[in-house]
């Protein structure tokens, strides 16, 4: 698939560069650190979904 | 070690730059009281007016909840991506589709917003004029319905865009407790009036079944999935930015879709400005017209312009906040209320969910929730530039996921030409938008791992051989010291 070409693809390029460069030159200084966990996001997903199925549950047995 | 970001930098690249975890401002409460304040809107209590009647008192009550959790929830796990790198949401997913794919969720965006703030605009248009009817003929006037439609819902968030993006947390902070209270009073009132005997009274007509229910809830929660980044990388922590989304959007959804609910059981309408006239509540009726529609329409507008600058960062901000605003006005002045609204819902699940779903397959399922930072703003030759900007694999199960929901939910649109009986029956089993949002995670995941074992992500195999790049185990990522 061709991309952008000649002085367009040099632009493209040039504005990434820059932007990358100020990325590169304060990375030590942007996340704050993980605080959490895949398990702790499953675990919501999780009893939040049973939550909907009891609920569900609930519902067509008292209809 | 590396120089922090210059917060006041001016360069015309600043405002896409990831935010330094020093300079982020937003702490826990003030994510709650932002998202709280995102959906206070007219539309929240519309739509427990939409299955109300369908599923009776109770069965709003437990609906709601159990299906406000669900889908809050989505977007507070989606959410914590900007949260953890400070980046606005469409970088962020450039890790899933590739830096080019990701101005596919900018189009997606800025096109829902024309809708959402023409919605917005209108609701305040009929539901303030409603309102200065009840403080007597002397304050109602002419064209109050453009006044307010086009002067609380599009002029005052661009000035206040244009003064202090970041005012909407001044604003929230004050608005929104007050909001909340009004969003009792009228809860308590009701109840007052009619006592919960005779709301309970009213039962399920089953114009709409349980599950329309729980996928409206669900498809609204989805339907904040593009929002999350351009505001949660303001937050001090991702725990602050996930109970922000979560318990701030989740409450205001319960509380203003029950108020809702019980008006439309009791008046017999769906429409806001219907109850803003029987209910004789003038100055917390408007009130509420005039600030969750000053917030949204700030905060909506604000996303589509930080989303149009990341695709275009040499944009200025301010030229761009105007031309994102101006398209509503279109809005404004067609279509009724109820068929607006089941497009947007319609798109919320079915173009939306799917995007961010592969996007969330991506971040949780394979990278583990580690981005490289820097290579999500270089350009060709990222690793996330995949062929020509495109991840096409994340492409495909994204349309997949379209194509799914439309089975499962094309019914509820207002195009019966998206109507498919078996998808519809399967409906009842499984709804739509929460498997398909699951399920596109899953499969995008499924579907890399698959190319990686075969090991097709190598350069030998040059169609697939940037997937095998782009999944190389980030760089640790860096920590401030």
């Amino acid at each position: 698939m061709p991309e952008t070409t000649g002085g367009s693809q040099a632009s493209v390029q040039a504005s990434h560069d820059a932007l990358a460069a100020a990325v590169a030159r304060s990375a030590a200084a942007v996340e704050p650190g993980g605080e959490i966990s895949f398990r702790e996001i499953i675990f919501h997903f999780v009893w939040t979904t049973l939550l909907v199925l009891g609920a569900s549950f609930w519902w067509y047995a008292a209809h | 070690m590396a120089t922090a970001i210059e917060p006041a930098a001016t360069n015309e690249y600043d405002s896409v730059l990831p935010i330094p975890a020093g300079d982020r401002y937003a702490g826990t409460w003030t994510m709650i009281w932002l998202w709280a304040g995102g959906n206070i809107l007219l539309t929240t209590f519309v739509l427990g007016g939409y299955y109300a009647p369908g599923i009776g008192a109770t069965g709003l009550i437990v609906a709601t909840i159990v299906g406000a959790g669900l889908g809050n929830l989505l977007p507070a796990i989606s959410g914590l991506r900007s949260a953890r790198y400070g980046v606005d949401e469409f970088i962020g997913i450039r890790s899933a589709f590739g830096t080019r794919g990701a101005n596919i969720g900018v189009l997606m965006l800025v096109l829902v917003n024309f809708g959402w703030i023409g919605i917005f605009s209108a609701l305040a248009g009929s539901s303030g004029s409603a309102s200065l009817g009840q403080f007597g003929h002397g304050l109602s006037f002419p064209h109050a319905y453009t006044v307010f439609a086009l002067g609380v819902g599009l002029v005052l968030p661009v000035v206040l865009l244009y003064v202090r993006h970041t005012a909407v947390f001044t604003l929230v902070k004050f608005a929104v407790p007050l909001l909340v209270i009004f969003a009792a009073l009228l809860l308590w009132k009701q109840f007052s009036v009619f006592g919960w005997h005779d709301i309970a009274r009213y039962k399920a007509n089953h114009s709409v079944n349980w599950q329309y229910a729980i996928e409206a809830q669900i498809a609204y929660g989805v339907s904040w999935f593009p929002y999350m980044g351009a505001w949660n990388r303001f937050a001090k922590s991702e725990r602050g930015s996930f109970v922000g989304v979560w318990v701030g959007m989740g409450v205001i959804a319960i509380l203003f879709a029950l108020v809702g609910g019980f008006a439309t059981l009791t008046t017999g309408s769906s429409d806001p400005s219907v109850w803003a006239t029987r209910s004789g509540l003038g100055v917390p009726a408007l009130a509420i017209i005039v600030f969750s529609t000053l917030i949204n329409s700030a905060m909506l507008l604000y996303c589509s312009a930080m989303a149009v600058r990341s695709a275009l960062p040499k944009l200025p901000y301010h030229f761009v906040v105007v031309i994102v605003a101006l398209p509503s006005i279109a809005f404004i002045y067609q279509g009724t209320l109820n068929s607006k609204f089941s497009i947007l819902l319609t798109i919320a699940g079915g173009f939306i969910a799917p995007y961010w779903g592969v996007a969330m397959g991506d971040y949780f399922l394979l990278r583990r929730q580690r981005l490289d930072l820097v290579e999500l703003y270089r350009g060709p030759g990222s690793r996330y530039w995949y062929r020509g900007g495109w991840n096409l694999i994340a492409v495909g199960v994204w349309i997949i996921g379209l194509v799914a929901w439309m089975f499962l939910g094309g019914w509820q649109s207002p195009y019966s030409w998206l109507a498919f009986p078996p998808g519809e029956h399967l409906f009842n089993a499984l709804t739509a938008t929460a498997p398909v949002v699951v399920g596109t995670a899953l499969l995008y995941a499924g579907l890399i791992k698959l190319v990686i074992r075969r090991g097709k992500g190598t350069a030998a195999h040059g169609q697939l051989a940037p997937i095998g790049a782009a999944y190389e185990e980030a760089k640790p990522a860096p920590v401030a010291s």
